[in-house]
């Protein structure tokens, strides 16, 4: 350790300090305007960071009860790599066990789809499974199992996150809904030709996306679950789905995603 | 490798991709920050590659954390890396400035003593950072806002010294150096003239504010604005001394439209260019 690190400490304490009008161990105190042009500084990066992986939390609560949340949020963080390109893992299950969020149910739900989207957005670009890529095997895709495509997602809500979503995004281009109607949502996200979708998912074939994406189930045995959910599942539909929104990996030429 | 061009760019924001993804844009480069781009693919990256096959880019790094106490990550030093050699940017470069501190990053760019022992640790931060990447970079000067008590080599002593030692180049910001001068009350002209001119590889121009709580007259490195007139006026003294180099115009927030943007750098392609008619033997 260099005899340095006293300064590193008391710097970085006071940035995080509970005074506002503090300054570093060493410092004269009328330096304290001085230094909270850095105070200022840090806690506005990581908080416009915050705020730009979860805009629609920030919307739903409000810029003020947002700026707390993301103050106990950045304290609470053990650690912080030195890109913000995927800033904000675990703010979900923070919120979840934040008292002053407990009014507001789905709030957690809601961040964690925008994780999901920010996730699926810059995700590794392997190739989608396509149509083609399953000529020849026709006959034996029911004892298939496929990989999640690394831009895929599936979030099982209890509440309707996505509706809550769109009601806020409406410039995103789709529709939201004119009231919402309180049920869960499974919802898949994916990011076919480099676009980002969501799609609201049947009972059904949420049962089917979870055995197949989750479970590694083989196809058979999804379809199973989806139709114990509901007998007459569409697996046909279903699966066309799956392929055009880019929701599953493309075969290997090792074989390793073939029948188990 | 293409080499940056001795003449203005700009950083790149995705707002003006539209303005300037059919190649016309009239500015000679584009900077970007290599941290926005540390993901594994998507639509981000793409558009990265877009711009770098019709421009000159530089990495202009603000998370390595050179001035630091600590250790350089070795997750943040792959990612550069991957990124230098999947790009193949026409520079690379950082700041003389800490940004982590224990694993925590504090997204600022915090001052960094200059002391024996600082200068030490940042030599040897370089040469981690040039030999992983295999290339020489760049180290900018900082801003200051607050005198540091454990500060015992003057600024320019240590960036010079710094570079000279590691092999690095500089990269000298002139608001920076205008803001400093001003909050921590040096010469600002005596600065600029001593800086070894062979150790320049690049410039930078931004806008900067008077703080808003304004109880000591303290100047921000806001990258909000136009470039000041007291700003030019340096760069102009600079040039003239040490000739052409590529210079980016920052303008990162309240971030205007693309033909602003544009114009802004022309303004210093304009100065370049009357540096380069003036002595046609300092062209690079």
């Amino acid at each position: 350790m260099s005899n340095l690190k006293p300064f590193y400490d008391g710097f970085s304490n006071a940035l995080f300090g509970p005074q506002p009008g503090g300054v570093p161990d060493g410092f004269p105190a009328k330096a304290a305007h001085r230094f909270a042009i850095y105070r200022n500084n840090v806690h506005r990066g990581l908080g416009d960071a915050l705020a730009a992986a979860y805009p629609t939390v920030k919307k739903l609560v409000g810029t003020d009860f947002f700026a707390t949340l993301a103050r106990d949020f950045i304290a609470s963080e053990h650690k912080r790599p030195g890109s913000l390109a995927l800033y904000g893992d675990g703010f979900a299950d923070f919120i979840a066990n934040y008292d002053a969020a407990r009014g507001i149910a789905y709030l957690a739900d809601v961040a964690r789809l925008e994780r999901a989207r920010l996730e699926a957005q810059h995700a590794c670009d392997t190739p989608p499974l396509a149509a083609a890529d399953l000529a020849g095997y026709e006959a034996d895709i029911g004892q298939m199992s496929f990989a999640a495509h690394p831009a895929c997602r599936l979030l099982m809500s209890d509440y309707p996150v996505m509706s809550i979503w769109q009601m806020q995004n409406p410039q995103d281009g789709q529709v939201p809904a004119k009231s919402i109607l309180n049920q869960p949502e499974a919802v898949l996200v994916t990011r076919p030709e480099m676009s980002l979708q969501m799609q609201v998912l049947s009972p059904d074939a949420a049962a089917f996306c979870r055995a197949v994406l989750w479970d590694c189930a083989t196809v058979e045995d999804a379809v199973d679950r989806a139709s114990e959910v509901n007998h007459t599942f569409d697996i046909t539909q279903c699966f066309a789905d799956l392929l055009l929104s880019g929701a599953l990996r493309a075969i290997s030429s090792t074989g390793e995603q073939h029948g188990r | 490798m293409t080499h940056l061009p001795a003449s203005a760019g700009v950083g790149f924001k995705a707002e003006h991709a539209s303005d300037i993804l059919d190649g016309n844009a009239s500015v000679g480069w584009f900077e970007i920050h290599p941290e926005n781009y540390m993901v594994a693919g998507g639509p981000r990256l793409a558009m990265l590659a877009d711009v770098c096959a019709q421009y000159p880019v530089s990495m202009h790094g603000v998370g390595l954390s050179l001035g630091g106490g600590d250790p350089l990550d070795a997750r943040h030093l792959a990612d550069l890396k991957r990124l230098v050699d999947r790009f193949n940017p026409a520079m690379v470069s950082e700041h003389i400035a800490w940004s982590s501190h224990e694993g925590l990053y504090m997204a600022d760019l915090l001052p960094t003593p200059m002391t024996k022992t600082s200068l030490d640790q940042l030599v040897a931060a370089i040469d981690t950072v040039q030999s992983h990447i295999g290339r020489r970079i760049l180290i900018e000067n900082p801003t200051s806002y607050l005198p540091l008590p454990q500060n015992s080599i003057s600024e320019l002593d240590f960036i010079t010294e710094a570079a000279r030692r590691s092999g690095c180049g500089l990269l000298i910001d002139v608001n920076n150096i205008y803001i400093s001068a001003h909050n921590l009350g040096f010469d600002a002209e005596a600065f600029v003239d001593g800086i070894p001119a062979d150790l320049v590889g690049e410039i930078h121009l931004a806008g900067h504010e008077r703080d808003a709580n304004d109880q000591d007259s303290i100047l921000i490195d806001t990258h909000s604005r136009p470039v000041a007139d007291p700003v030019w006026a340096l760069f102009d003294r600079l040039i003239a001394r040490i000739g052409p180099k590529p210079t980016l115009i920052e303008w990162d927030n309240d971030v205007p439209s693309w033909p602003v943007l544009q114009h802004e750098a022309a303004l210093a392609d304009t100065r370049l260019n009357a540096v380069r008619s003036r002595a046609p033997e300092m062209a690079s």
